[in-house]
């Protein structure tokens, strides 16, 4: 079993989604509710498929490298798919990761998906 | 290359340390209280080291109860102190800052029918006369204050303290762990009733702490058993951990002065760079009257536990004070007392350097710390004049 910090790292040295979209179609923030932390989502949407994700963060780098997970699963999703995102299917995809506070595993998706509802909205309006 | 600047969180144990526990690891094993010659060249080896913690403090071997820790020294102080004299007074004061295990000592007496003020601190971490007397009443059986934080090296004057303490008829307990072989001790000078000690802290082994009891100075032991440590401390004594302690102990008195000096301008030019070559960080803790390896820096936008890591991939070991390291998601109570917002102490970082750190070791991490915030910051979603940033 991998301690904490080599599996973190292993996902954070291959992180390719960190950044900004200047022309997103969707953005969100979220915050952990305890200690802080936030992140940012950006996507851009082509015919109802995340073509690109970003984030960027102020978190531990737990929060870091389930962002990171995130955006990779996002990019060639379809944004109801986006929606339904949940910690468990980014850890399917992505293999175990150690024991962190759930919330710290979390709140790269809820930004990801106050995102996805940002882009949701302007098609609504 | 590895750069190990957290001597805060402990120390590598001296070689000379280690040569002096070895023998009673080894054919040296023998229970300290039996009455054979084996058991006699340990209760030896253990008064020797007990002479050698008393003297790098000023104080009588007969005034030292070992014990299994720093923790255990600080607890048997607040609760033993507390205990024995509950009659004179039922109120303890603590500063804000000080270590979880003098804090929490305290506010475990709670439950025993004290009642416990929490002293605050200026914003470079020190323990004001002022505020003490604010704090104090006349039911005040108890004063605990650190000679030195831990976190931002702040060292406190304690003499001041513990005199105002006793005008009120209160005792003093200093919490002297982390300072310890680092700056000069004097229990005399500092005329304190109690002082905890540890040997990880100096290049000794973990396992191993002590309290100071001044002659006359009544506790109650927390751990009752055979009676060793003239009963303040029941169990069969760790005897190449005290052996190791004392060694320690007569090694700093040794080169304490010439290592701070050392240290001092090591860590003064460290800092130096940190703040010109990086924007928008502070140095928390007192600028002068600090411990002589300690930094504590607070990098704005930035996250300190992924700072901590990433600096990790770059060979160097540091801590923070982040609430993303905490167990109960709390940012460090040392930080939030100096007045640090949430977001300041977020980007909070510890850099401690100690007996065994060369210039190459502290020349890596200024090396690679621009390039890390400056990645942390790029990714952050935080800038300048943001919620919770000056």
């Amino acid at each position: 079993m991998q301690v904490r910090a080599e599996r973190i790292a292993s996902i954070l040295r291959k992180a390719e989604h960190e950044g900004v979209i200047e022309d997103a179609d969707g953005y969100g923030r979220a915050e952990h509710p305890l200690c802080g932390d936030a992140v940012e989502f950006y996507i851009k949407v082509e015919g109802g498929v995340i073509s690109r994700a970003r984030f960027r963060a102020l978190a531990c780098a737990a929060a870091i490298a389930t962002s990171e997970l995130a955006a990779q699963l996002a990019e060639g999703m379809r944004v109801e798919q986006a929606e339904e995102l949940s910690i468990e299917q980014v850890e399917l995809a992505a293999g175990a990761l150690p024991e962190i506070n759930r919330c710290c595993k979390e709140v790269g998706i809820r930004a990801l998906k106050s995102a996805v509802a940002d882009y949701r909205g302007k098609q609504n309006t | 290359m590895r750069a190990y600047l957290d001597y805060a969180s402990t120390t590598p144990l001296d070689e000379r340390v280690l040569e002096a526990m070895l023998p009673w690891l080894r054919e040296e094993f023998a229970n300290p209280t039996g009455i054979y010659s084996l058991c006699q060249s340990a209760k030896r080896a253990v008064e020797e080291a007990r002479e050698s913690v008393a003297k790098l403090i000023g104080a009588s071997s007969s005034e030292i109860v070992f014990t299994s820790s720093g923790t255990e020294a600080c607890n048997l102080a607040v609760k033993g102190y507390a205990l024995a004299n509950r009659r004179r007074g039922r109120h303890i004061v603590v500063s804000a800052v000080e270590h979880m295990a003098v804090l929490e000592a305290c506010r475990a007496m709670e439950s025993q029918g004290f009642s416990v003020s929490v002293v605050g601190v200026d914003e470079h971490g020190c323990v004001t006369p002022e505020a003490l007397e604010q704090a104090m009443s006349k039911d005040t059986l108890l004063v605990a204050v650190q000679l030195a934080n831990n976190e931002i090296g702040t060292v406190q004057e304690v003499a001041k303290l513990a005199e105002l303490a006793h005008e009120h008829g209160a005792a003093f307990f200093c919490d002297a762990c982390i300072a310890n072989g680092s700056i000069p001790i004097d229990v005399e000078e500092l005329d304190v009733e109690l002082l905890a000690m540890s040997a990880h802290k100096m290049y000794g082994p973990k396992g191993a702490g002590a309290l100071y009891l001044a002659e006359g100075t009544r506790i109650e032991p927390l751990l009752h058993g055979g009676g060793q440590e003239r009963g303040y401390r029941s169990g069969t004594e760790n005897v190449p951990a005290i052996v190791g302690f004392g060694r320690a102990c007569e090694i700093a008195g040794e080169v304490m002065q010439e290592e701070a000096e050392r240290l001092r301008r090591l860590r003064d030019e460290m800092v130096r760079r940190v703040m010109s070559e990086i924007e928008d960080v502070r140095l928390n803790g007192h600028p002068e009257r600090r411990l002589p390896g300690n930094a504590n820096f607070a990098f704005a936008y930035i996250e300190g536990e992924s700072l901590v890591l990433e600096l990790d991939f770059a060979g160097v070991s540091v801590s923070t004070g982040s609430a993303c390291t905490s167990p109960t998601l709390e940012p460090s109570h040392v930080l939030t007392a100096i007045g640090l917002s949430k977001a300041q102490a977020h980007g909070s970082l510890r850099v401690t350097l100690g007996r065994f750190t060369r210039k190459e070791e502290v020349e890596h991490f200024l090396s690679v710390l621009p390039g890390v915030v400056e990645r942390l910051r790029k990714i952050s979603p935080f800038k300048r004049g943001g919620e919770g940033y000056v």
